[in-house]
């Protein structure tokens, strides 16, 4: 009788301690957030390179689009040039703390708006090129290891902390080895997929890691696709005058 | 038969208050009928003639898109669908300008956009106010839809920059820069805009990032005999060459850009499609032993170092590059700009028929000849061409079309009941009749001359009395007190008209319901005994 009393001790002091125990060993993934952000993010030097954005639709032949992209994400500028199709080569889109500003070379006209949208009619949006920000947008809603093709992965579910951001869910798949991201999946306010996003090649630049070859899956229309392809990256210091309205004007001329 | 009217009409005078109660109940059933119908065609009739005669025509004619396509463009599920542009331009001209059945053409292209006075004391998208472009070609235009009345200004005239708005739209305009000037921490009761004015125009985002034009604002004008709610006040009307610039109808050779294989890899596997799923694709070592997506590439080898090239931000004339599209792609885009400075980029022909009751048929016709030619366009009637706007006013006229049908049910059911109970009152009567002989036939006759009498009398009644309220309805109008009714009625108030049809099928509709409703109830009376229905009280 004795025994069984010790045994049920036993028994119930695991199971309080057990929990215990696996939180201990609980990944920290607001850490783990911020150390995606802080790879994508360049606090310390410039950031610019070209990015090809091609999409495909049923029936349809590929859409390219080409545009060299500057980042100083110190100052929260961010500029987008249009280099490809011909007929938009020069348009931009340049960012200045809270003002947007599109810029068409034929009229030589600036417009400033607020607006969010996707680029050229992809399902590459503008926050895809721009900073990282998960750990700040996001809150951890649960979590559990499994494996992504041959990588062991941790499937992180997060949730929006406001309404600001494109998409209220999102769903990570993150490389336990090395925090990078390899495939996300987005989510409406009320649980609809939207878009599924591969990230199958990274690129080391300076100390940071880009991702190199994006693929971006439209799950509302099916077929739908866009790449993202990143070239020529660089962190060398970009001129204060690239961010500037005459820039663009310049540039086009 | 004069024996059957005679004895017929000695019954319903014999029973007047009987024959006065049931007749007022058809009378009140055939106001019902005569005036709803009245004020549902002329509803619909108005409807179709609001569409037809302000911005559809009979037919239009477009290349054919994934998504409904409307003179607004194409609907589509996430995103903005571009609206295809007429292919075969010419040749569909000449056929539709040579067919007999129809009467005048004019062309469009249609977008959507942003406006607001050109004013360096505003600026913001935010500070705009929404429109529907209608790139038209000002002479056929004009003499196809001829509502349009001129407040200020004058007409778009070919060839000339500009943009017409309506009284509504300058409305929104004025508010609009208000907002702008009040952000600009200006204060100013009012703001005033006017022919001559300068007005920006950016463009709608379906192809990549907006365009920017400043036009001058041509004229100011008041659409005549439409109302809200059919999309009519959201239009407003801009030179074509302007819109094709603001739409970028000349894009075309993207696709000639000349790719490294890393730049469609990801596309490209996809298509070969050779993994189960994507993860297996992108994620797994590779079966195949390919060298990029191989074994050994993954790892930590997913990441790959930048080839840290220097790039010279200021030399301008490097950055944007000088373009690497392949000569096809350039003869491609001459051939587009040729094509535009001919005039012939459109995205619709709207076409008038010399028989509108025949626009079905001509629709048909057009869509078997562009199959037979090969040719990736369609044809359809107005509905199709007000798109969202019709269907709204379909939802609500179905709405009202169920209402008058549930009215004239619960008139029927009356009428049933009343005869069937004034039958079964008479089964004593049918019984002595049959008694002194009377065949089964005779007594079938004459409930049914009975009934013809009463329902062809008080139903003229009925007709006469729910001509009379239509006429008074006519001249007083009925006015349309909130949206729902004026889509409804596609003005500010509606007019009924009765056709001659609606008031004979009304008539119709009531005698056979009488006729029907006396069936059950005879055929009862006659199957019992006639000493038992002699002694049935």
């Amino acid at each position: 009788m004795k025994r069984l009393i010790y045994t049920s001790i036993l028994i119930a002091a695991l199971t309080v301690l057990t929990p215990v125990w696996v939180a201990a060993e609980d990944p920290d993934f607001d850490s783990i957030l911020r150390e995606i952000d802080d790879l994508a993010n360049f606090s310390e030097s410039d950031f610019s390179a070209v990015y090809t954005i091609i999409s495909e639709r049923p029936g349809e032949e590929r859409e390219v689009t080409q545009a060299r992209l500057f980042r100083r994400d110190l100052n929260d500028q961010f500029l987008i040039l249009i280099l490809q199709p011909d007929v938009q080569r020069g348009q931009g889109y340049l960012q200045v703390d809270e003002n947007v500003w599109f810029y068409d070379p034929e009229s030589r006209k600036f417009e400033r708006t607020t607006i969010r949208e996707n680029i050229q009619n992809s399902d590459a949006q503008n926050a895809d090129l721009d900073q990282s920000s998960f750990s700040s947008d996001y809150t951890v809603q649960s979590w559990q290891e499994g494996t992504l093709g041959s990588f062991d992965v941790y499937v992180v579910d997060l949730e929006a902390r406001s309404s600001d951001v494109a998409y209220d869910q999102v769903r990570l798949w993150i490389r336990q080895d090395q925090t990078i991201v390899l495939k996300e999946e987005d989510f409406s306010v009320n649980g609809r997929l939207m878009r599924t996003v591969l990230y199958p090649r990274y690129e080391r630049v300076g100390s940071k890691i880009i991702p190199k070859q994006v693929l971006i899956v439209d799950e509302l229309n099916d077929g739908e696709r866009t790449q993202l392809t990143m070239t020529d990256a660089t962190i060398q210091t970009i001129p204060d005058s690239v961010f500037s309205k005459a820039y663009l004007e310049r540039v086009s001329n | 038969m004069g024996v059957l009217l005679r004895i017929a009409m000695r019954n319903l005078t014999e029973h007047k208050g009987k024959t006065l109660i049931i007749g007022s109940i058809v009378a009140l059933a055939v106001v019902v009928l005569v005036v709803g119908n009245a004020m549902m065609d002329t509803a619909r009739t108005g409807i179709e003639r609001a569409f037809i005669n302000n911005y559809t025509g009979n037919i239009m004619v477009s290349g054919l898109a994934e998504g409904s396509i409307s003179l607004f463009g194409v609907q589509s599920v996430g995103r903005l669908e571009q609206t295809p542009v007429i292919p075969e331009f010419n040749e569909i001209n000449d056929h539709l300008t040579g067919n007999p059945q129809i009467t005048a053409t004019t062309t469009q292209i249609s977008g959507f956009g942003f406006m607001r006075a050109e004013d360096d004391r505003i600026d913001g998208l935010e500070n705009s106010a929404f429109t529907v472009l209608f790139g038209i070609d000002p002479t056929s235009y004009r003499e196809m839809f001829d509502n349009l009345q001129l407040i200020e200004g004058t007409y778009l005239e070919p060839g000339t920059e500009g943009i017409m708005l309506s009284t509504d739209r300058v409305e929104d305009l004025q508010k609009a820069a208000l907002r702008g000037l009040e952000d600009a921490g200006i204060e100013e009761e009012e703001y005033e805009i006017h022919a001559g004015d300068s007005i920006r125009v950016v463009s709608g985002l379906s192809q990549g990032l907006p365009r920017i034009r400043v036009v001058p604002l041509i004229g100011i004008y008041e659409m005549t005999g439409i109302s809200e709610g059919v999309g009519a006040e959201l239009i407003s009307y801009i030179d074509p060459q302007t819109l094709r610039a603001l739409l970028g109808l000349s894009l075309g050779a993207s696709s000639e850009i000349e790719l490294d294989y890393e730049q469609t890899e990801l596309l490209d596997r996809v298509e070969a499609g050779r993994g189960d799923s994507l993860e297996d694709e992108f994620f797994s070592a590779d079966p195949f032993g390919d060298d990029l997506f191989g074994e050994e590439l993954f790892g930590d080898s997913v990441i790959a170092e930048a080839t840290g090239e220097v790039v010279d931000f200021e030399n301008l004339d490097g950055m944007l590059g000088t373009g690497n599209a392949t000569s096809e792609a350039e003869e491609a885009l001459v051939q587009v700009e040729a094509e535009i400075d001919a005039g012939t980029t459109w995205h619709y022909f709207l076409a008038r028929v010399e028989n509108p009751r025949r626009t079905d048929h001509v629709v048909e016709e057009l869509n078997e000849w562009f199959i037979s030619q090969g040719i990736s366009a369609q044809a359809g009637n107005w509905e199709m061409a007000a798109g969202p706007f019709a269907t709204t006013a379909d939802v609500i006229r179905t709405v009202f079309n169920i209402a008058i049908l549930i009215i004239g049910i619960v008139a029927v059911i009356i009428i049933m009941n009343t005869m069937v109970l004034s039958v079964m009152e008479r089964t004593s009567e049918i019984g002595t009749m049959r008694a002194l002989g009377a065949q089964r036939g005779f007594v079938w006759r004459m409930f049914m001359v009975e009934t013809l009498v009463i329902t062809s009398l008080f139903g003229l009644i009925g007709v006469a009395t729910g001509l009379g309220i239509i006429g008074i309805l006519h001249l007083m109008g009925v006015p349309a007190t909130n949206t729902f009714l004026t889509i409804l009625f596609a003005g500010p108030e509606l007019k009924p008209v009765a056709s001659a049809i609606s008031v004979l099928g009304s008539l119709v509709i009531v005698s056979v319901i009488g006729i029907l409703a006396h069936l059950y109830p005879v055929s009862v009376a006659l199957k019992i005994q006639p000493i038992k229905a002699i002694q049935t009280e």
